[in-house]
């Protein structure tokens, strides 16, 4: 046989070997620490970090884009679809997500015998609760019950108008927020009342009538597809009087008020004080 | 001037040549029985005559015009063209069926007019289909269902009909009914007539004049008593057949001997 | 007249199911909000209904399949990944989205047309297969950059399965009555090949023979048919069953003569989304997923027709 006939294949070896490579240059950067977390959840991932204890956090996911720490911490996949091969082998001693959204991951880390912390806040206590809890677990509980302290009379604070509000979360499909979700709770709690608060469901699709019928006095856009220009141009959406009297507003971090974690008193802020002007 | 030529017509199949520089000449009121084995350009020819296939090169002319110069609908006017088997996919009724054989002679917008409904009942009569004509045409059976295809073709009103070995899925009861119908109308409305069958004596009963096809070629072509010989029927098919005569019509009769 | 002659005379319950739908609603019956949200509405889910059924009607024909339906020929994933795409740029305005999905719906009839020519002549068999390829380059692209632009699945779904709640403002209501007015003419050009898909039924070789200009015919029916799609997948996203089944439903009623069938199929593919939509409206506080509806809806009642009429 000729040595010719050998190089296709030296080529491909050379090419598979290269290709097997590539996953090394992607493996978890070996990180010391004496207890190993994962964090699948951004409010979580923000949770920790104020709570001074990122050193312990080992990897994290794509979403977790706050505060800028989070970035450079080691990727596990994204928030739908985390890469349980990651998170095996960074060797977790707890893994923090959320239920029901991750139940497919939930069920095979359980599996595995590795240690995990739901989080489910339903409301403002329920987050505080929380930050207690993780605070205990990581050893910073004199951070969190001053972090705690901190929230509570910040929420005091915030004093809104008693006003009908809109929360818009999506357009395609028309999605809002409805009684079970945290953000209402969190609205109402501060005196603002969700038009869609009879809904059971945490994201409902809504209805364009029903959101004429009900007249809201402000509509809270949260999300960056439309703008407050597209919102008055809609039909049917000028005799609502937040239209009528230009209470729109388009221009929060839609992370602020969704996620359940240290900065929705920057967003409940923010909120108030763009319905004051 | 014949009705229809063909002239130096070169066709390949799949990369193989069937046609080489082919020529036939039919005149007006012909009545082509063209017999020859299987893969011998039987189908092939007629469908080149029928627009369903283009020649690569050489002409076919109707009346001295090239056949593919003329418009499509101006086609279907002069030439009628019944393949072996027809499939439904929707079942229309008979009446719907045969009446779309006035397509050609129809604007884009026009409707049936009384006139159409007359001819696809001339039509019906013609091929014993008229009590069939609010069934579906998936409803009857193959052998009506022949002669509806066949009354569809006559509802086009053509010149010349070509007929792709239409008997041979049909019993001999149900053949010779579509061979006399076809005889009719070549004895009494002129239609030129090109049938392909696999039976020779078929052929025979009706036809005028019988092509013989062997691998793209025309063996012969002439009456009957001159194309049926030992001689040339050994050079197309390879087989020596006993060739005697009709009792009653006096025409040349093929027997096989094994 | 017997119904059986007369496809308009669906236009009956058509009209009563448009005004029931203009009065039915959990809002009540506020003039504001029956002109200005109800009427539009309305409006599309009577051009999405028929022209989806039309189309299917079409395109059974021609592909002489009655398995075919409106996407087959791929248009839908290609204004899909239009929409999708729009998503990733975060901040592109929602009014856009439906001139990005015809965009693309239009990249997609490009990309099927190339594909099925074959020596200058395009045949069913890769028109199909051009087709079904197409549409799983695109949806597959779309999964793609909706993972990467990070929706959530539910979104996805909703984007996928079709709704008719459009937020219209005056500018994409004119868009959208320009739209319906080319698709009037659209329709008509196709309605004007009914004799031709008639003809069709009969095999291709016979229809050649009769004078039927395949060639042509195949082009300009698929063209048009996916101009027709993209604009109806541009406002309303991938309605699924209407295309596929309405046209069987309207073949039981009133035969296989594309003359009457056509008109019959897009009166009965608006009327079928019009009670769809009704429903979808106003059976859950929440909007349904309009898919879901027809299926669940029109599945029995086609069932039940075919065993009473056969």
């Amino acid at each position: 046989m000729k040595i010719k006939n050998y190089q296709p294949l030296i080529k491909f070896l050379a090419t598979i070997s290269l290709l097997l490579l590539f996953p090394l240059c992607t493996a978890p950067p070996k990180k010391k620490a004496s207890y190993r977390v994962i964090s699948l959840v951004p409010s979580i991932t923000e949770i920790i970090f104020a709570l001074g204890k990122e050193s312990l956090l080992v990897g994290n996911t794509v979403y977790c884009d706050y505060p800028e720490g989070a970035k450079r911490i080691y990727k596990v996949g994204d928030f739908m679809n985390p890469s349980l091969e990651k998170i095996v082998a960074l060797k977790p001693d707890l893994v923090f997500l959320t239920l029901p959204t991750q139940r497919i991951i939930y069920d095979k880390i359980q599996h595995l015998k590795i240690k995990t912390f739901v989080s489910q806040p339903r409301n403002f206590d329920g987050l505080l609760r929380e930050i207690k809890e993780i605070g205990k677990i990581l050893g910073a509980e004199k951070r969190a019950d001053s972090l705690i302290a901190e929230m509570t009379e910040g929420m005091k604070e915030i004093r809104f108008p008693a006003m009908r509000i809109y929360v818009e979360i999506s357009v395609q499909p028309l999605i809002s927020i409805g009684k079970n979700s945290f953000l209402s709770d969190l609205l109402e709690r501060r005196s603002l009342q969700n038009i869609f608060s009879d809904l059971d469901e945490e994201y409902p699709v809504v209805k364009i009538e029903d959101i004429i019928k009900r007249n809201p006095e402000i509509i809270l856009i949260l999300h960056p597809q439309v703008k407050r220009e597209d919102v008055k141009k809609r039909m049917g959406f000028e005799e609502i009087k937040a239209t009528k009297e230009s209470r729109i507003i388009d221009d929060i971090n839609p992370d602020l008020l969704l996620r359940p974690g240290m900065r929705i008193l920057t967003g409940l802020r923010q909120l108030r004080d763009e319905i004051k002007r | 001037m014949n009705l229809l030529s063909l002239r130096n017509i070169v066709f390949s199949y799949n990369g193989k040549r069937l046609f080489h520089q082919f020529s036939l000449d039919i005149p007006e009121g012909d009545f082509l029985g063209i017999i020859g084995p299987n893969g011998s350009g039987k189908t092939t020819l007629l469908k080149l005559i029928a627009g369903i296939l283009k020649p690569s090169k050489g002409e076919v002319t109707v009346s001295g015009e090239n056949l593919l110069c003329l418009r499509p609908k101006e086609r279907g006017k002069l030439i009628g063209y019944m393949p072996q088997e027809s499939h439904f996919l929707w079942n229309f009724s008979v009446r719907e069926i045969v009446l779309m054989g006035r397509y050609p002679h129809h604007k884009r917008f026009e409707r049936e007019g009384k006139d159409d409904f007359e001819i696809a009942d001339w039509a019906m009569r013609m091929t014993n289909t008229f009590d069939l004509k609010e069934r579906g045409i998936n409803n009857i059976s193959t052998g009506e269902r022949q002669r509806v295809v066949l009354a569809r073709v006559l509802t086009q009103k053509p010149k010349i009909l070509l007929l792709d070995e239409v008997t041979s899925h049909l019993d001999i009861g149900q053949a010779t009914d579509i061979l006399r119908i076809l005889q009719e109308l070549n004895r009494w409305k002129k239609i030129t007539c090109l049938f392909s069958v696999h039976d020779m004596n078929m052929a025979m009963l009706v036809a005028k004049r019988i092509l013989l096809l062997s691998k793209g070629k025309a063996v012969a072509c002439d009456i009957p008593e001159k194309v049926i010989q030992p001689e040339l029927i050994k050079e197309a098919y390879d087989v020596t057949p006993i060739i005697g005569t009709h009792p009653e019509l006096n025409i040349p009769w093929v027997f096989l001997n094994l | 007249m017997r119904l059986k002659d007369n496809p308009f005379l669906i236009l009956i319950p058509l009209i009563f199911l448009a005004f029931l739908s203009l009065f039915f609603g959990s809002a009540g019956m506020d003039r504001e909000i029956i002109f200005k949200i109800r009427l539009p509405r309305v409006l599309l889910a009577i051009f999405a209904g028929g022209v989806l059924s039309f189309v299917g009607a079409t395109l059974q024909g021609l592909l002489e399949n009655p398995l075919c339906d409106p996407y087959i020929l791929g248009i839908a994933s290609g204004a899909t990944f239009g929409i999708s795409l729009s998503f990733l740029f975060g901040s592109f305005s929602y009014f856009f989205i439906p001139i990005f999905a015809f965009a693309f719906s239009l990249i997609s009839l490009f990309f099927v047309y190339i594909l099925a020519t074959i020596s200058g002549r395009i045949q069913k068999l890769s028109l199909i297969l051009s087709g079904v390829l197409v549409s799983f380059l695109f949806s597959s692209l779309s999964i793609l950059v909706m993972v990467l632009s990070k929706k959530q699945l539910s979104q996805i779904i909703y984007l996928i399965m079709g709704n008719l709640s459009l937020l219209f403002t005056p500018l994409t209501l004119w868009i959208f009555l320009l739209t319906v007015v080319i698709s009037i003419f659209l329709l008509f050009l196709l309605f004007s090949y009914a004799k031709e898909l008639n003809i069709l039924a009969t095999g291709e070789e016979q229809a050649v023979s009769l004078g039927v200009d395949i060639t042509n015919l195949t082009k300009v029916v698929f063209i048009i048919s996916s101009l027709l799609v993209g604009f109806v997948v541009s406002f309303v996203g991938s309605i699924s069953f209407v295309g596929l089944v309405v046209p069987h439903l309207a073949r039981l009623f009133f035969g296989f003569d594309h003359r009457k069938l056509l008109p019959a199929s897009f009166l009965f593919g608006a009327s079928l989304l019009l009670v769809s939509d009704i429903f979808a409206r106003t059976i859950a506080p929440v909007e349904l997923p309009l898919s879901v509806i027809t299926a669940i809806f029109g599945v029995p009642f086609f069932l039940y027709l075919l065993r009473k009429l056969k």
